[in-house]
């Protein structure tokens, strides 16, 4: 069964937001729907892609190896990424990365035995006055990751709690939104 | 048309010329990769830049002065790319400035630093233009050696780290291979599908420094794939027939003309030591700009192998070999006493118009009636008047009924221009501009310019606003219909194609104020139709380009091989029959008494019927003039690869001639040249313009209706290419494709195995149920023979196959 | 201070507009922003100004492009055809991704009806019915709260046809991106938005000529398309009251590394660096060797008493040899490694070049980030310095697009305020910085 077949309603929403000659252009939400439920786009998702906006597997690929967010390989049920540029790295995410990787066992690429977590690097996300920042999957990012708050994000993450509902300790020590200082 | 200077020289240019090509223009060079003719410039490579100023107007509308009174030159802050910066009035371009070398020697260092070097095993080393402007504008004096231990070591760019390494033998197809390690990033193959043939099956994959060349859609489809590897500017893409076969510096290379279609398409045969192992586009403007289709360049492998190299005589049922004077011996003891009357005269499709004429002539000599050529149509495609493909690119709408893509399939890349709304570049200086700055990527195809009709979907149809398909034999009532609706007469209806549409195709034809009537060999088989297609071009106005299956049609016509009420190649008359080139079907050849055929290959049909066999040549191996599909005069130049012995076809037509006492009308080429100068009053060398030869004729059509199920679909590939393995499994198994209703009623299932039997031969397929043709529908692909006409079949269910 | 140009944010007539609401309690719904005057400026210039007039004041007002670039907004405006009958789009690049820039995020999460209102009068005054916003991927919570605001302004009339009676129709669509800095140049970003890859286009033609879906087409940074809604509520003299004398209105100042209080801060255009960092952002936490002004493609400035009174706008800082750039700075402590930290920056450069032209592919990605890499380990080589200064020559105003600049900028700066870092390196064979204790 393909991909989109139970998502005829979505697929129309998506195409409402550009112009009906240029259906292409709905190639970026088709692929994050993917990775977003499936963890990465096969080959298979591509031709299914491909075969919607009417082009060809290649041109879909060629869009989709352009960016980072989407992958060609599975990723786990927690795919984290660790912000690695100036900001961050200045705010130890090398120490960061390096524990995470040797907590969980893997390197990119790869998911742990239990398929709930893989890691990957990426770069500024933006939210450089929260150093050192991680994201889950896409959800809102994790700010100020120092060892407590990692430690407390891998166990709620383990222990099955949804992203949401976990509690990271401490904050970062000053005002993240400024309200007119 | 602007005035500019570059360096040292003022030139003019037409409006919208790119820098690069004022500079090519004046006379300068300047290196460039990504750029490429009849591409759109991108500005990638950065290998173009060069000093530029411009004059710049005041407020008050006048140039900005200096002390002198001249217009001040604003030099632009940094080099500007010259193929994608236009060249103004007043321009100053600046090739030579030392920044611009040091720019020039910067860029060629960073295409080579992640280059393999392999030039030793690379098949382009010697006409590599990363070679040539490595050579010519890298800094060797400051890179190229350096001194360690005492020694002194080329160093081709001071970069000293691993290599990127990646996939250097990718197949792309049974027909291209890519190697990613050479591959500088240019995108011209990437914009190449897009841009000529519309087909969107290569791209650059990831990104930065790790991008790379590839393609979900391998193997490439074959039809146009080729013309990648012509303009590869390195050895990325390469030509897998003739991989590794010599260097480039070793091939003989000879210009001559593709006589697989009517189109004329200007190639370049490169052989080596009398082997033909390349076919490469050659440029002509005005025809194939820079283009040829896949069978015209990958098709040539059947010509190396299992020649015939000497002539062969039937002996106790065998053909075996034998020397010319035997043969010779056996011809004239059998022509003895024949009489002209007697005699057929038949000529391949590809023949020479000097050997139509020598054919013609031999046959009105010898008052023969059955006499023709390989796949002469019903309708003579001479009778149709002849347009200038590239006056197509001025039509406002373009009607189709065939299949362009297969039938002559450089038209479709013109169809293409068409679309995009393309008209012929300026020639400069130097030719075809090089960076054009009318082309973009991805230029919207003007579908509405366009309405098809074929018996099966083509590559055209995703390009058309109006398309539509018919069950086959449904040419003929389509144009008929269309023509009774432009004359305000009521159309009969036509299978499968609703009343509105034709009307919707009439409303915009008539709408618009130039027009083309593309027709294919389904039509020239229908002549009623055909007629149709002249009288509505004369009495409406429209361009007319004919696609008649046999490449030499228009001119053989012309020449009088034309044979309205007798025999021709496909039906069986004369008693002694001489076929040139080609195999007449087995009803023709059973039906003679003596069969002489002058083949470069034996095939089926020869070796059952052929009493005697002379060595021929193949097109690529003769001289001769061709008359193309807009009437225009090409000269077929000889690779020097025939087989000692091999005659074209006056020499063997002479050989006969002379058994049967008789003086041939020409037994040479040059001979012949002169008859057809001084008759037709054609040139005796070509001139460097070119020459229309457009003969208003108005010969007889034959007549002959098709009785058959089985359509025989037009293709770009010939049934002698298929000898070549290579080719074979390009192609796959034939496909017997058939509309699923009709299967069920002739009980065929999908992927079932059969044999079908035509009167051109037998052919194993695999039946392919293909909801998208019309109902009824049943399709064979022709390979050549029999292209577009409907005929009867057999089906043979082959042992372990299933039907 | 309070006569003259306002370039100080303890000036009493400054007052915050563009981050007047972030942080504050439901500032994103709709009753909130038009609790606080919202869709006002919107309803003003539909009802009672032409297009033209919006282009006027904005020129008047003397804004000029947030996005980096710097380019003069209303200018800008005034290239797009006038009655040519096409389909025009408004694109705001929310792409926000230079290292050391996250000032766009707040307005979009926390205000996304400004963002949207300034859409709205963006769009009028180029005569665009359709307007895209383009947001970087990751931004998840800014595109929750991006889609419910536009959903609400739909529902209730503010977006749609007819706004405020005027008959001017104006849709609005989000479009996400997914990971690739140069999304945020604005040809690439047409690309991405066509589903194409994402390489930057030829200019000409302009995007005002030929731009998304082939169409006239106007780009601007969110901050700036936020500016223009309050360069019409209140009046181009009231923006152009602030800064000096080609870079005026108020500036989102960003403040990252270790200072105090790292954060976003809305200020007149003109603004010190030492008022920002020290008045602001609380002060540094440790011993600053430098700072980079404004975002990670600007060259770096020794953290000195000169630096630190330099006005931060256009000029002063291109009279120091750098630029406003984004207005992101980022604070270098003295324990970092300069070689390390351009290291990282040109890493990020040669991760996100788009691979189109060869100076940047080659030059940068595949060549300059090796150099520096090498450098950096102590695996540096006499002459490795003059080799990469001649790399620079090759790469600079070469490439197709300012990406390889944006990553030649930071190199120059590092050079010329810290060469001896790299010649340590060289000679030591080794980076003299202990890598570790960053993380708490
Ligand atoms: C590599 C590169 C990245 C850019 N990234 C952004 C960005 O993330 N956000 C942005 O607003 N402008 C970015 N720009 C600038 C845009 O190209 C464009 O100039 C800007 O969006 C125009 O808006 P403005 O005039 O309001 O500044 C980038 C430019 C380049 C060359
Ligand atoms: S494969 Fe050849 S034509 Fe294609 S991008 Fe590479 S160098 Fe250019
Ligand atoms: S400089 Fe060239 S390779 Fe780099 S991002 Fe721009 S266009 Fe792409
Ligand atoms: S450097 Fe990590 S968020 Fe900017
Ligand atoms: S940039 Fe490649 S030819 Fe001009």
């Amino acid at each position: 069964m393909g991909f989109f077949d139970d998502k005829q309603d979505w697929l129309e929403i998506v195409f409402k937001n550009y112009p009906p000659e240029n259906r292409r252009a709905a190639v970026m939400p088709l692929l994050r729907k993917v990775q977003q439920e499936e963890g990465h786009v096969s080959p298979e998702r591509v031709a299914e892609i491909a075969e919607i906006l009417g082009t060809t597997a290649t041109e879909v690929r060629g869009v989709m190896s352009f960016y980072s967010y989407y992958q060609a390989v599975p990723t786990g049920k927690y795919h984290l990424q660790v912000c690695a540029t100036l900001s961050c790295k200045l705010a130890g995410a090398e120490e960061l990365w390096d524990t995470l990787r040797a907590e969980l066992g893997v390197g990119p690429g790869e998911v742990t035995p239990d398929g709930l977590f893989s890691i990957q690097k990426v770069e500024c996300l933006g939210s450089c006055h929260t150093a050192p920042v991680v994201q889950v999957n896409d959800e809102p990012y994790l700010e100020c990751m120092n060892r407590e708050r990692l430690k407390a994000l891998l166990e709620g993450l383990r222990s099955g709690k949804r992203l949401e509902e976990i509690e990271l300790p401490g904050d970062c020590g000053h005002e993240v939104r400024k309200e007119g200082a | 048309m602007p005035k500019l200077r570059i360096n040292d020289r003022e030139i003019e240019v037409p409006e919208g010329t790119s820098v690069l090509d004022a500079i090519f223009h004046a006379g300068y060079d300047v290196p460039y990769f990504c750029s490429e003719r009849h591409l759109s410039p991108i500005g990638a490579c950065r290998m173009c830049l060069v000093k530029v100023g411009a004059p710049r107007k005041g407020k008050d509308g006048d140039w900005i002065r200096d002390e002198e009174g001249n217009p001040r030159i604003f030099w632009f802050p940094k080099l500007m790319a010259a193929c994608t910066t236009r060249a103004t009035e007043g321009m100053v371009v600046d090739t030579l400035a030392d920044e611009v070398k040091k720019a020039q020697a910067g860029m060629v260092e960073f295409h080579l630093e992640n280059h393999p070097l392999d030039c030793p095993t690379c098949d382009k080393g010697g006409a590599c233009e990363l070679q040539d402007r490595s050579y010519e504008y890298g800094l060797f004096e400051k890179y190229y050696t350096q001194t360690q231990n005492g020694l002194k070591t080329v160093l081709y760019s001071r970069f000293a780290f691993t290599k990127r390494h990646a996939d250097k033998h990718h197949k792309l197809s049974e027909f291209v291979v890519l190697d990613r390690e050479r591959c500088i990033h240019c995108k011209r193959c990437v914009r190449y599908f897009e841009e000529i043939p519309g087909e969107e099956v290569l791209d650059f994959i990831e990104r930065g420094n790790h991008t790379f060349i590839g393609s979900e859609e391998v193997p490439l489809p074959a039809g146009f794939s080729g013309n990648i590897t012509d303009i590869c500017p390195v050895g990325a893409l390469l030509d897998l027939t003739a991989r590794f076969r010599a260097r480039n510096w070793e091939f003989e290379k000879t210009p001559t003309v593709d006589m697989n279609d009517a189109f004329g398409a200007a190639i370049w045969v490169d052989s080596r030591s009398g082997r033909i192992e390349r076919i490469r586009a050659r440029e002509h403007p005005e025809t194939n700009e820079i283009w040829i289709a896949d069978a015209a360049r990958f098709g040539h492998g059947w010509t190396v192998r299992d020649r015939v190299t000497a002539p062969l005589i039937r002996k106790d049922g065998e053909l075996v070999p034998a020397s010319l004077a035997e043969a010779e011996a056996y011809l004239r003891e059998r022509l003895a006493r024949v009489r002209g009357e007697e005699v057929g005269l038949l000529l391949a499709a590809d023949g020479t118009l000097e050997e139509g004429y020598a054919f013609a002539e031999a046959a009105r000599a010898l008052k023969a009636d059955h006499f023709g050529f390989e796949n002469a149509t019903r309708f003579p495609a001479a009778n149709l008047p002849a347009a200038r493909f590239e006056e197509l690119l001025s039509a406002e709408f373009a009607l189709v009924i065939g299949d362009p893509a297969e039938e002559m399939p450089n038209l479709y890349l013109r169809l293409q221009e068409f679309l995009k709304g393309i008209t012929p570049a300026p020639r400069y200086y130097h030719g075809t501009p090089i960076a054009d700055l009318r082309l973009e990527e991805r230029m919207p195809r003007r579908k509405e310019r366009l309405a098809v009709f074929a018996a099966y979907p083509t590559r055209l149809h995703r390009f058309a606003g109006i398309a539509g398909v018919y069950p086959p034999g449904s040419a003929g009532p389509l144009v008929e219909a269309l023509s009774a609706i432009l004359n305000g007469k009521r159309p009969e209806p036509v299978p499968g194609v609703p009343e509105a549409e034709l009307r919707r195709v009439a409303e915009r034809f008539l709408a618009a104020g130039s027009r083309a009537i593309v027709v294919g060999a389904e039509v020239l088989e229908a002549p009623e139709a055909a007629q149709a297609v002249a009288d509505l071009a004369r009495s409406k106005g429209a361009l007319v380009f004919a696609m008649p299956p046999a490449a030499g049609a228009r001119g053989l016509e012309a020449v009088g091989l034309w044979n309205p009420r007798g025999p021709g190649w496909e039906e069986p008359g004369a008693r002694f029959l001489f076929a040139f080139g080609a195999t007449p079907p087995a009803e023709v050849l059973a039906s003679a008494r003596l069969r002489v055929l002058a083949l470069s290959h034996l095939d089926p049909q020869a070796r059952a019927h052929a009493d005697l066999v002379l060595p021929a040549k193949t097109f690529y191996e003769k001289r001769g003039y061709t008359v193309n599909a807009e009437g225009r005069l090409l000269e077929l130049r000889p690779a020097p690869t025939a087989p000692m012995g091999s005659m074209d076809g006056l020499e063997a037509l002479a050989f006969w001639l002379r058994a049967m006492g008789k003086k041939p009308p020409a037994a040479h080429y040059r001979e012949a040249r002169e008859r057809l100068h001084e008759r037709y009053r054609l040139p005796l060398d070509l001139p460097e313009e070119g020459f229309f030869w457009r003969p208003k004729l108005r010969l007889a059509a034959r007549t002959g209706k098709d009785e058959g199920e089985l359509f025989l679909q037009p293709t770009m590939w010939k049934e002698r290419m298929l000898r070549d393995d290579r080719v074979r499994t390009a192609l796959g198994a034939p496909r017997l494709r058939v509309h699923p209703a009709t299967a069920k009623k002739l009980g065929l299932a999908q992927g079932a195995r059969v044999e079908v039997a035509t009167r051109y031969g037998r052919r194993d397929a695999t039946v392919a149920l293909d909801p998208s043709l019309a109902e009824g529908a049943l399709l064979l692909p022709a390979y050549g023979r029999g292209t577009g006409r409907r005929v009867p079949y057999r089906l043979l269910v082959p042992a372990g196959g299933e039907a | 201070m309070s006569e003259g140009l306002i370039v100080s944010g303890h000036d009493p007539r400054f007052e915050r507009t563009l981050y007047a609401h972030v942080g504050k309690p439901g500032s994103h719904t709709l009753d909130y922003y038009l609790s606080h005057g919202g869709y006002e400026a919107a309803k003003k210039a539909l009802t009672g100004m032409t297009p033209d007039e919006v282009i006027e004041e904005v020129k008047r007002s003397g804004l000029r492009g947030r996005g980096g670039a710097g380019f003069p907004t209303g200018l800008k405006w005034s290239f797009m055809p006038k009655d040519d009958g096409q389909q025009h789009y408004i694109i705001m690049n929310a792409d926000e991704s230079e290292p050391g820039s996250f000032k766009d995020r707040y307005i979009l999460e926390d205000d996304p009806h400004q963002a949207i209102e300034g859409m709205i009068l963006a769009g009028y005054a180029i005569r665009a019915t359709k307007g895209y916003i383009y947001i970087r991927g990751e931004y998840r919570r800014a595109y929750d709260r991006l889609l419910a605001a536009i959903e609400e302004a739909y529902t209730r009339g503010y977006l749609g046809k007819n706004l405020f009676g005027s008959g001017f129709d104006f849709d609005l669509y989000l479009h996400r991106g997914a990971g690739a800095y140069i999304c945020g140049e604005e040809t690439a970003l047409m690309n991405s938005l066509e589903g194409l890859r994402a390489n930057p286009r030829l200019k000409p033609p302009f995007p005002a000529q030929k731009g998304l879906f082939g169409k006239p087409t106007t780009i601007n940074n969110v901050e700036t398309i936020a500016s223009v809604v309050h360069i019409v509520a209140r009046g181009a003299d009231w923006f152009a009251q602030m800064g000096y004398d080609k870079s005026k209105g108020m500036k989102l100042y960003q403040v990252s590394g270790p200072a105090v209080r790292p954060g976003v801060y809305e200020l007149p255009m003109g603004t010190t660096f030492r008022e920002l960092i020290y008045d602001w952002a609380g002060g540094v936490k440790e011993p600053i060797k430098a700072l980079i002004p404004g975002g990670s493609s600007t060259p770096m400035l020794p953290f000195n008493d000169d630096t630190l009174d330099t006005p931060m706008d256009y000029e002063h800082l291109a009279e120091k040899g750098s630029m406003l750039g984004t207005g992101g700075v980022i604070l270098i402590p003295e324990r970092a490694c300069v070689v390390d930290v351009i290291w990282n920056l040109v890493r990020f450069y040669a991760h996100e070049s788009c691979g189109k032209c060869t100076p940047c592919r080659e030059g940068v990605a595949g060549w300059l980030v090796k150099l520096l890499g090498q450098i950096e380990r102590g695996k540096g080589k006499p002459g490795d310095i003059e080799l990469m200064e001649d790399l620079l020559d090759n790469i600079e105003g070469k490439s197709f697009c300012p990406l390889a600049d944006a990553a030649v900028w930071p190199v120059r700066g590092a050079l010329r305020h810290f060469r001896h870092e790299f010649e340590r390196h060289i000679e030591a064979g080794g980076c003299p910085v202990e890598k570790k204790g960053f993380w708490g």
